[in-house]
């Protein structure tokens, strides 16, 4: 399938470290990805593996002490211009413009995320203001329109609470309605959903998808739910230890994964109705190594079950074409013949 | 997975169990209005069974997991505990000095790995602690046998002289499982033991769980709002609903047929794991229910698409619907609900 949607960002051998008194931890060490215009692109990792950091890199709100070190981040602005994120001065005026302006992001904890001593309203209408000139009460009858699109019930009433007075569902509805008033290109959702109940998050995720088609913008999706994932997205990123190791579309991520990694995550999670007798899960040996200390050649050699000993330990994989729009870090990607969830011939195509 | 249910002895019977909170008459005249956390749950639990309670936050799941290890006093009805000498004991209204013989039965895992270990002890104290209150081990007997369950939890026993903060988050909940295993407990109430973890180590513990209860015949009662881990571990779900339980059955059962429509809702909102089976969620409108303030009749009906006028007056009760399975609705017979594989299926 050839995509023929402009390209909006380009995030290019991304390294982004924190330099610590104990060492250089090294969150990001060389990712890249592509999101076009309106595509969802979904990240899976465990935590530590640098998706968080990466994300905070577009954006450019990378707590000290970490920094960018090197690596590219283009992005396609209103205009058409295409400007590398990395290059900015992260309190300059054009970041600021594109920070929630262009690129907005909403947070895993609406509670923590949103400011306790402000009405909703206060702060929808801030970010509308900060990026467009508006009167005040213009912008709250736009705060007011936007909180009616996200499904709020009551918007005239919940505009003038505090995010105490309203439960979690409707504060992560707040953060959504805050991230879409000023219709950025890019919505950065980072576990936007994993603190809410299941029955919640079906609304939030079904209201994500009816405005991702309205604005028609696009979505980095980072969740750790393969569920969401598979729902959600239609390009899947798999990081490891500040690398992607994988990328693909999500059929092939979960029919025909390529990388080791992939295929363990696939294998350890209990899925709803496959419940078999006797079925054990296969756990992902060990726990992800001390970010000080990375392991020699493939980072994911220390868990892997098909590491060789000797090339996998000593030689560093690189991201590589293995497939159409199919990329993986692993020497034996090709041969390895690892199974997806599921044989795709079981299904009728939707 | 496990033995069939109807040859195990019941171990615990939660006979209309309630917890309230508030309430009470202040000295003014005023009448607090009582949150009713938990309203009157019954249900058995037989002795080696992983017994599954799910529902959203707020229904009521821990506190009662909470009542039923007596970290909380519930303030109605009847726990009955079968100790291993035939009789039956009702924990609800031991006192402190009476429980004490039963409190090392039972035992609890938490959901917070962090916050559930404290800081200042390092792991012989936190595990030896209850093996020395308890009388069971004194002196190098401690350290002996908190290094041996260290070692059967998947940690080393030198381990056990370092502090918490020195463990990842799936190792810390492996010391909250080998300091729940010091007392040989026959009862584990585990409050969402996996949901702080990453997927890839939750695995590793939910092995160890099944490996720990088959080797020890332990009987859990496995609080969870993750509908696959329950689905994959548990012999019986109960699924609650505002303090009170809607709806009872072995997983299978379930899964495949749920009778309750809050039950089928629950179960259409858990995305598939499955880029080409359609997600077709049956939304929920609107939040839990008030605990403080329940609506008339069923407590479900302002947010089922099912509720006809019965359901907004009469309050139904939890009946048998057939052996084994129980059910809080009006109109179990007649609806047809869906369950994981017609969803699965439905959007293929």
């Amino acid at each position: 399938m050839t995509d023929d949607r402009h390209l909006l960002l380009e995030i290019d051998e991304l390294k982004t470290h924190y330099h610590t008194p104990q060492g250089i931890v090294k969150a990001v060490e060389g990712a890249s990805l592509t999101v076009r215009e309106g595509q969802a692109v979904g990240i899976v990792g465990e935590s530590g593996c640098g998706k968080s950091v990466m994300l905070r890199s577009i954006l450019r709100i990378v707590p000290k002490p970490g920094q960018i070190a090197s690596g590219k981040i283009r992005f396609r602005r209103k205009t058409g211009e295409m400007v590398d994120l990395t290059g900015m001065d992260a309190n300059g005026r054009p970041i600021r413009d594109i920070r929630g302006g262009e690129i907005a992001m909403i947070f895993q904890e609406p509670m923590s995320s949103l400011s306790p001593v402000h009405t909703i309203g206060d702060q929808i209408m801030e970010a509308i203001q900060l990026h467009k000139k508006v009167p005040a009460a213009q912008a709250r009858k736009m705060a007011i329109d936007i909180l009616a699109k996200v499904a709020m019930p009551r918007p005239e009433q919940i505009i003038d609470q505090y995010p105490y007075e309203i439960s979690g569902g409707m504060r992560q509805r707040a953060m959504i309605a805050m991230a879409l008033s000023c219709e950025p290109r890019l919505l950065i959702a980072d576990e936007p959903t994993t603190a809410l109940d299941v029955t919640t998050q079906a609304q939030i995720l079904a209201l994500m998808r009816k405005l991702q088609a309205e604005f028609g913008m696009a979505i980095l999706f980072v969740t750790h739910d393969l569920g969401v994932v598979a729902q959600m997205t239609e390009y899947v990123v798999v990081m490891y230890m500040g690398q992607v190791v994988e990328a693909a579309s999500v059929d092939d991520i979960f029919f025909a994964p390529k990388h080791p990694y992939t295929h363990a995550l696939l294998h350890s999670i209990p899925r709803l109705g496959q419940r078999t007798t006797g079925q054990r899960l296969e756990p992902i040996r060990g726990t992800v190594p001390d970010p000080f200390a990375r392991p020699s050649g493939c980072p994911f050699h220390t868990r892997c079950n098909f590491n060789d000993g000797r090339r996998c330990i000593s030689e560093v994989p690189v991201l590589r074409e293995v497939g159409p729009n199919h990329q993986a870090r692993c020497h034996y990607a090709e041969t390895l013949a690892l199974a997806g969830v599921g044989a795709p011939t079981e299904q009728v195509p939707a | 997975m496990q033995p069939p249910i109807a040859t195990a002895d019941p171990i615990l019977a939660i006979r209309d169990l309630k917890k309230h909170y508030g309430g009470k008459k202040h000295w003014t005249g005023a009448v607090s209005k009582a949150i009713r956390a938990v309203d009157g749950v019954t249900f058995t639990i037989y002795e080696g069974e992983t017994f599954g309670l799910v529902g959203e936050s707020g229904c009521g799941k821990t506190t009662l997991g909470r009542c039923i290890a007596r970290a909380l006093d519930p303030t109605d009805g009847e726990i009955i505990y079968s100790p291993e000498d035939g009789r039956d004991i009702d924990l609800a209204t031991l006192s402190p000095r009476q429980l004490k013989p039963y409190r090392q039965d039972v035992q609890m895992i938490f959901q917070d790995p962090i916050s559930s270990l404290n800081p200042r002890m390092t792991l012989l104290d936190i595990i030896g602690e209850p093996m020395v209150v308890n009388g069971l081990a004194r002196g190098k007997e401690v350290a002996r046998r908190v290094g041996e369950l260290l070692e059967r939890v998947g940690l080393r026993a030198e381990y056990m002289v370092r502090y918490p903060h020195a463990f990842s988050g799936g190792q810390r909940q492996r010391i909250g499982i080998a300091r729940a295993l010091a007392l040989n407990p026959r009862v584990i109430v585990c409050d969402e033991p996996v949901s702080a973890l990453d997927v890839s180590v939750q695995a590793q513990i939910l092995n160890l769980l099944q490996d720990l209860q088959a080797e020890k015949n332990l009987t859990y009662l496995f609080i969870a709002h993750d509908l696959g881990v329950v689905e994959y571990l548990c012999d019986r779900v109960a699924v609650m609903y505002v303090g009170q339980v809607v709806e009872l059955a072995e997983t299978s059962d379930l899964f495949a047929r749920p009778l309750h429509p809050y039950t089928e809702a629950l179960m259409s909102a858990v995305p598939p794991a499955n880029p080409r089976a359609a997600s077709q969620p049956r939304l929920l409108e609107g939040d839990l229910a008030n605990a403080a303030n329940l609506p008339p009749g069923c407590h479900f009906h302002p947010r089922c698409g099912y509720c006809v006028e019965r359901c907004r007056t009469e309050e139904p009760e939890l009946r048998e619907f057939s052996p084994g399975r129980f059910v809080r609705c009006h109109r179990a017979e007649e609806l047809r609900l869906d369950g994981v594989a017609e969803l699965a299926e439905a959007g293929a």
